[in-house]
This record gives C-alpha cells, sequence and structure tokens, in this order.
C-alpha cells in the first residue's frame, strides 16, 4: 500500500492478474489471450503468495502506478506455498480487494474443489479443457463475457 | 506384572508361602475378624429370632389349650347346674306331696324317708324347715335326726328372706356332711311354711363334675360364692378357701378374686394344685342366685408336652442352623485362605483381560486414526496424481493445437517453442510416473531389516554427489558419532541421499555452503539430522514441503518428490520426520528419529 496522502491505487480494466505456477499453462493462456483480445494485459506470477503480495501491493509490487488492482484474477487451484483455495480465502476476507472477481481456472475435477471454490465466494469456476479448440473456446466466452459484458467496479 | 501373580504362581506350584507373604496373611487375619464378628452376629440373630418364634408359637398354642380348659370348665358348671335343677325338681315334687299331706308331722317324716332311698345315696340327707328357720324334720342314711336351728345359715336366712329356692356355700352340716344345701319353699294355701332341702356331699358334687378323658388329664375344682372350695380330688383341701396359698394363675401373676371373676384361663400352681403347674381354664354359672366357679386344671407337662417337644425340636433345629452357618462360614475362611491364590490369580488374570481389552481398544483407536490418516494420504495422493498427471496432458495436447497453427503460420521460432514445450511436458510426465512408481514400492518391496552404520551410508551418499559438490564447493561435516540403526539399508541411503541433495539444491547463493550430517539425543529419542545453510524456508510451509509433487518454489528442477518419498520411507519405519528452519534465508535443518528398535521386532 502507498504512503498516506498518495493517491488510491489505480484500477487496470484491461488487467488479468493470472497465478498459475505451470509456466507451459500460462503460456497457453497467454496464447489464447493474445488470439482473442490483444489489448489485454497480463501479469503473471508463479505462486499464491506472491498472488496476495500484488493484490495487497506489498513485497516486489508497493509501486501502485506499476502494479495497479488486475480487472480481475485467474487462480489456479494448485499453488506452491499458499494454494489457490487459501488465496480465494484471503482475498474474499480482505475488504480492500475483496471487489476484484476472482476467477478459478483449475484441471481439477474434484467437486469438492469445486465447492469449497464457492464457498469461499469465487466468482466464477472453470475447468481447464485438455481439448485444444475447447480450450480457445472457451477462453475466447471468458474474455468476452468479462470484458464486453460483465460490469466490475473500478 | 506386579507381586500378585508373582505370590499367586508360586503357591500354586506348591511351594511353601515365601516370607513376603506373611503381611498377606496378616491382611488375611486382619480381615477374619470383621468376618467372625459378622458370622456371629448373624447366627445369634438367626438364634433370637427362632428364640423368639417358638415363644409366640408356644404362647398361641397355649392359649389354645386354656380355651379348651374353659370348654371343660364351661361344661362342668352346666352339668353342675342341670344336677342342682333336677333335684330343686325333685323337692318340689315332695312339696306337693307335703301340701297334700297338709304338713302332717308324721307324715312329714314318712315322705322324707321315702324321698331319701328314692334318691338312693345321691343325697347325704333330706329335712323340712320351717317358716321360723327351725330343721323341723331331717333324715339321712343313719335316721331322723332331731330338729334344730337353722336361722344363723346364710342360705337359710336368705331363704327365709326372699322366700325363694337358695343353694348354700359349702358348709358342715350337724351330721357332719360337708357339701351344699339346696332349699326349696314350700307353700300350704298360698302362706310360706319354709321349705324342704336336701344335703348334697361335696363328693356327690364331684360326680356331677363329668370331665372328658376322666380325671387322668387333669381334675376340676368348683369354688362357691364365698371362694371356698366346694371340690376338690384331694379332700383334704375341701372348705379351704382357694387363695389359701396364692399362686400365679397367669405367667408371674398371682391368682385373684378377679381373674376368677373375669373367667380369665392361664396356668397355676400350687399345693391345691397338686404342687405342679396347670393349665387352667374357669368356668361359672349361677343357680339360684348363687354364683359358682369351675376350674378346669390340666397338668402342664402333660398339656405342653407336644407344644414342648416341638419347642426342643425348633432348639435342636436353631442349634443345627447355627452349627451348619457356623461350619459354613469356618468352611469358607478355610476355602478362602487356602484357596486364595487362586482367587488373587482370577482377579488378576480378570485385571489382565481388562487390560488386556483396553490395550487392544487403545489399539483398535490407534489403528482407526492411523487409517484415516492413510485414508487422507491416499486421497490427497489420488488427488495429487490426477491433478499433476494431468497438467502434462494439458501441455501436449495445448501446444499440439498451438504447432498446428505455427506451422500453418510458418512460425518457426514458435514451432520449435511448442516441440519443446511437449518434450518437456512428456519427459516430466514420465519422471512423474517413475517416480509414482517408486514411491508406491516403498512399504511394497521392503528388503529386509538389518543393522547397519549410518555413518557407512552417509559415506556412501557423499561419495556420489562428490562431483556436485566440489562443483558448489560445499563443505561436508560429518559426525563421527551416527547410530547403527536396525532397517531397510536401501531405504534408508535413499533417504540420507534426498536429504543431502535437497541440501544442495536449494543452497541458493550461499558463499560458504555447509552441510553438516549428525546425530542428537532428543530425551529419549535420538535424532539424525541433515543441516545446511541455504536458503531455508518460511516455518508456514514446514508441513508441505513433504506433500507430493509439492514444490514451494516452481522455478527448481525435480518433480516435488524427494521428500514425499523421504518421508513414506521414514513413516514406513515407524518414526516422524520434519524440518527445522528459523525462517527464509537461514538455512534449514531435516530431523528424523531413528526407529525404535523394540518396533522391528514387533
Amino acid at each position: 500500500m502507498g504512503s498516506l496522502g498518495s493517491p488510491p491505487r489505480p484500477t487496470n480494466p484491461r488487467l488479468v492478474l493470472l497465478v498459475e505456477d505451470n509456466p507451459d499453462h500460462a503460456e497457453l493462456v497467454k496464447r489464447a489471450m493474445d488470439d482473442h483480445s490483444p489489448i489485454i494485459e497480463l501479469c503473471h506470477v508463479t505462486d499464491g503468495a506472491l498472488a496476495l503480495d500484488y493484490l495487497r501491493g506489498r513485497g516486489r509490487f508497493t509501486d501502485n502506478a506499476r502494479f495497479p488492482f488486475p480487472r480481475l484474477t485467474l487462480l489456479d487451484l494448485r499453488l506452491p506455498k499458499v494454494d489457490g483455495i487459501e488465496v480465494l480465502q484471503s482475498v474474499k476476507s480482505d475488504p480492500l480487494i475483496q471487489h476484484i472477481p476472482v476467477v478459478m481456472l483449475t484441471t481439477s475435477t474434484s467437486d469438492s474443489d469445486m465447492m469449497r471454490a464457492y464457498h469461499n465466494h469465487v466468482n466464477s469456476y472453470l475447468k481447464k479443457p485438455s481439448d485444444f479448440v475447447e480450450f480457445h473456446h472457451m477462453m475466447e466466452s471468458f474474455l468476452h463475457y468479462w470484458f464486453s459484458w460483465n460490469r466490475s467496479p473500478g | 506384572m506386579p507381586d500378585p501373580a508373582d505370590t499367586a504362581t508360586e503357591i500354586r506350584d506348591g511351594e511353601p508361602p515365601p516370607a513376603a507373604d506373611r503381611n498377606g496373611e496378616r491382611n488375611r487375619s486382619r480381615k477374619l475378624v470383621p468376618a467372625v464378628v459378622l458370622t456371629l452376629v448373624v447366627v445369634l440373630s438367626i438364634v433370637i429370632v427362632t428364640i423368639l418364634y417358638s415363644r409366640h408359637a408356644n404362647r398361641e398354642m397355649f392359649k389354645l389349650y386354656q380355651h379348651e380348659q374353659c370348654l371343660v370348665a364351661f361344661h362342668q358348671a352346666g352339668a353342675f347346674r342341670q344336677e342342682v335343677e333336677r333335684l330343686v325338681a325333685e323337692l318340689d315334687g315332695l312339696n306337693r306331696l307335703l301340701q297334700a299331706d297338709g304338713l302332717a308331722p308324721t307324715a312329714v317324716d314318712a315322705r322324707l324317708a321315702a324321698f331319701l332311698s328314692q334318691q338312693q345315696g345321691s343325697i347325704a340327707g333330706v329335712g323340712y324347715m320351717d317358716a321360723e328357720g327351725i330343721l323341723r324334720h331331717y333324715r339321712n342314711a343313719t335316721g331322723p335326726l332331731p330338729p334344730a336351728d337353722l336361722r344363723f345359715l346364710p342360705y337359710a336366712k336368705r331363704a327365709l328372706s326372699t322366700r325363694e329356692t337358695a343353694v348354700s356355700d359349702t358348709m358342715t352340716t350337724a351330721d357332719g356332711v360337708t357339701g351344699i344345701t339346696i332349699q326349696v319353699p314350700l307353700r300350704l294355701d298360698g302362706a310360706f311354711q319354709g321349705g324342704t332341702l336336701v344335703t348334697v356331699p361335696a363328693e356327690i358334687v364331684g360326680r356331677w363334675l363329668l370331665r372328658p378323658g376322666g380325671d387322668q388329664h387333669g381334675f376340676t375344682l368348683v369354688v362357691d360364692p364365698a371362694d371356698i372350695l366346694l371340690y376338690h380330688p384331694d379332700s383334704q383341701f375341701i372348705s379351704e378357701s382357694i387363695y389359701a396359698s396364692p399362686k400365679p394363675l397367669f405367667d408371674g401373676e398371682p391368682l385373684t378374686p378377679n381373674h376368677l371373676r373375669e373367667g380369665r384361663a392361664g396356668t397355676v400352681e400350687g399345693r391345691q394344685f397338686r404342687t405342679r403347674a396347670q393349665v387352667a381354664g374357669i368356668g361359672t354359672t349361677t343357680v339360684y342366685g348363687s354364683r359358682f366357679l369351675f376350674v378346669s386344671c390340666a397338668p402342664y407337662e402333660v398339656i405342653a408336652a407336644p407344644v414342648l417337644r416341638s419347642s426342643r425340636y425348633t432348639s435342636i433345629l436353631t442349634g443345627l442352623t447355627f452349627l451348619v452357618t457356623a461350619l459354613g462360614f469356618v468352611y469358607a475362611f478355610y476355602v478362602f485362605n487356602l484357596d486364595k491364590s487362586a482367587w488373587v490369580q482370577q482377579s488378576t488374570e480378570l485385571r489382565q483381560d481388562i487390560r488386556r481389552h483396553e490395550d487392544s481398544e487403545e489399539c483398535h483407536q490407534a489403528l482407526i486414526g492411523q487409517l484415516e490418516m492413510k485414508n487422507a494420504e491416499l486421497e490427497r495422493f489420488a488427488y495429487t496424481v490426477s491433478h499433476d498427471l494431468k497438467s502434462p496432458l494439458i501441455t501436449i495436447r495445448g501446444f499440439l493445437g498451438m504447432l498446428e497453427r505455427d506451422i500453418a503460420d510458418g512460425n518457426e521460432q514458435r514451432i520449435k517453442s511448442d516441440m519443446s514445450r511437449i518434450a518437456n511436458a512428456t519427459e516430466n510426465m514420465q519422471r512423474l510416473l517413475d517416480e509414482l512408481l517408486e514411491l508406491s514400492r516403498v512399504g511394497r518391496l521392503d528388503n529386509p531389516l538389518e543393522d547397519f552404520d549410518l555413518g557407512e551410508i552417509a559415506k556412501e551418499v557423499i561419495e556420489l554427489l562428490d562431483g556436485r559438490m566440489q562443483d558448489r564447493h560445499v563443505e561436508v561435516i560429518v559426525s563421527p558419532d551416527l547410530p547403527v540403526i536396525h532397517g531397510d539399508r536401501p531405504r534408508f541411503r535413499e533417504v540420507m541421499q534426498n536429504l543431502v541433495e535437497n541440501a544442495l539444491k536449494f543452497m541458493g547463493d550461499q558463499e560458504s555452503p555447509e552441510v553438516e550430517i549428525g546425530v542428537r539425543q532428543d530425551g529419549h529419542e535420538t535424532v539424525v539430522f541433515v543441516k545446511d545453510n541455504g536458503i531455508g524456508l518460511d516455518m508456514e510451509y514446514a508441513d508441505r514441503i513433504f506433500h507430493l509433487f509439492e514444490q514451494l518454489d516452481p522455478t527448481f528442477e525435480g518433480t516435488g518428490m524427494g521428500l514425499a518419498m523421504v518421508k513414506r520411507i521414514i513413516e514406513h519405519a515407524g518414526s516422524r520426520i520434519w524440518v527445522e528452519s528459523e525462517g527464509p534465508g537461514t538455512g534449514s535443518t531435516f530431523c528424523y528419529v531413528v526407529p525404535p528398535r523394540a518396533k522391528d521386532g514387533a
């Protein structure tokens, strides 16, 4: 967080915070985004602790101008250090950042993971399709929905 | 097991009780005292209750016998009354004859003689008393007697004043007969002319008393209205007062006129009762204003014989009860003392059973806990495997799609990158599968347990990793005190290798890297540790680093399988492993407890 008197942290309406430990998967997401909405910016962090640092503007991310609030967070479920559900819990229980939509993007097919995510107020829950075409379709709809139709604060 | 079991065994084996057992004996005799007191109390109360009951029963029986005597007495009173009335009727008949004769003196004398002979000894004499109270004519067995003045006699006085039939008290007549006199008034043309009378000797009165079973089982006394004995089987007592020698009629109470008047029954004793205790019942009858008592007596011994007999049996029975009870208790103590060992043994066995049961219960709980843990681990394992195996699949399929497009676009740069990502993913998958297989072998494919020197293993591992250590200029310190462990040697070698590799891997940019393999004593546990001065870790993640495929920092190579493997091996050996660190940058220490030897034997 900035010091007292500094302007409030801005929101970048085109920024997606991608929390993904697998670089290949991050690359797939990045390429899908480039294909469908080249204007969308992607900030990629590789673990849950970094994601929380970014959202709270701590650690490496204290510079509000360089690291504005993202339009939404795309969160993997299984992450090193702090896993996806814990990140979600922290976000949704922190009044300063709980308004940022969190969308789960996971390989997990477990119902209990999904239930835990919704219990912790996830905004959307997506399963990574293993099929390339499906994955692209999903990414397309996802971006279309969140950036064309969905209204978010900030 | 504690002493009792040992003592029990020794005694069971037939050896004399050891000196240590004397304490037990003293305890036993201390226990014997209250037991004996208890026995006495029980037996005493049985005896008291029996005595009370038999006394009660006896009293009830006596009441019955007394009632029986009362019935006899009343029966006899009735007989007495009948006889008196019969005589009165006879005298009435005589009176009518005398009236017919007009009381002519010669005729009277003749009539009296005829009457006397007619009565044939059932009376002592018969006479005529005039209205003045002078006995004008009297005749007994010996003949006529001279006239006599009867005015002073109570019955005569009564008869003269009431002009009614009168029965005298016990009296002795001028001719020496002791008995009663019955007088019936005589009227001539309505004028009172005195009356005729008969004298009945006591002996005759005695004959009136019908006694069932004869005199054998008792006797009856007749008491006149003045409490004088009118009849007694022993003639010497006739005319004596019944109270000549006051004796108890009821237990302890003296015989009083009231007792008689109330007609109460009881026991009586005294000279007049043949100096034997008698069961007495009393009956009464009032004839012409005179009340007579009839005391029916039966000897106490004879009457009470059956009761006394049964009471004797009761006593014998009580004695026997006492004896049997006492014997039972003595036997019980005998058995108790002799077989105490058996008792102790039984109770010890029981206690052991309970302990075993509790132990097995604990075992169950522990097993359930273990199973739950295993189950959770298995779930996590399946979850992790499915996730981590799917992950490279997504990569492969994703980049295959990309590849297609990139080939179409002719973007060679991208084609190369896509292909290398696919290749890496397949390799990654291969490694995951290999390591999973390896992991699954722990606990499935075990080597025989043996004693091995951990120091040797440390030496082997260091030799194996020597190249990498040389590259990084890592200094390795190996404690000379590393323990000898009993276990699966190749697995423990794997653990050592993994821990040292882990230390090397997370050395960071430490300028003087050090790895220490050492041992320390934590309480009664021997702890082996591998300590480094590398990047360390946040203790928040201390548990997670042992999870399957868990990597705190994905930029490091490896699958996150090594520490999971180490944990699995150590836990399979019945021990535990953990990591200690002061935080990031302070190095970390991996510790495991040397598995206790006893576990292997179990």
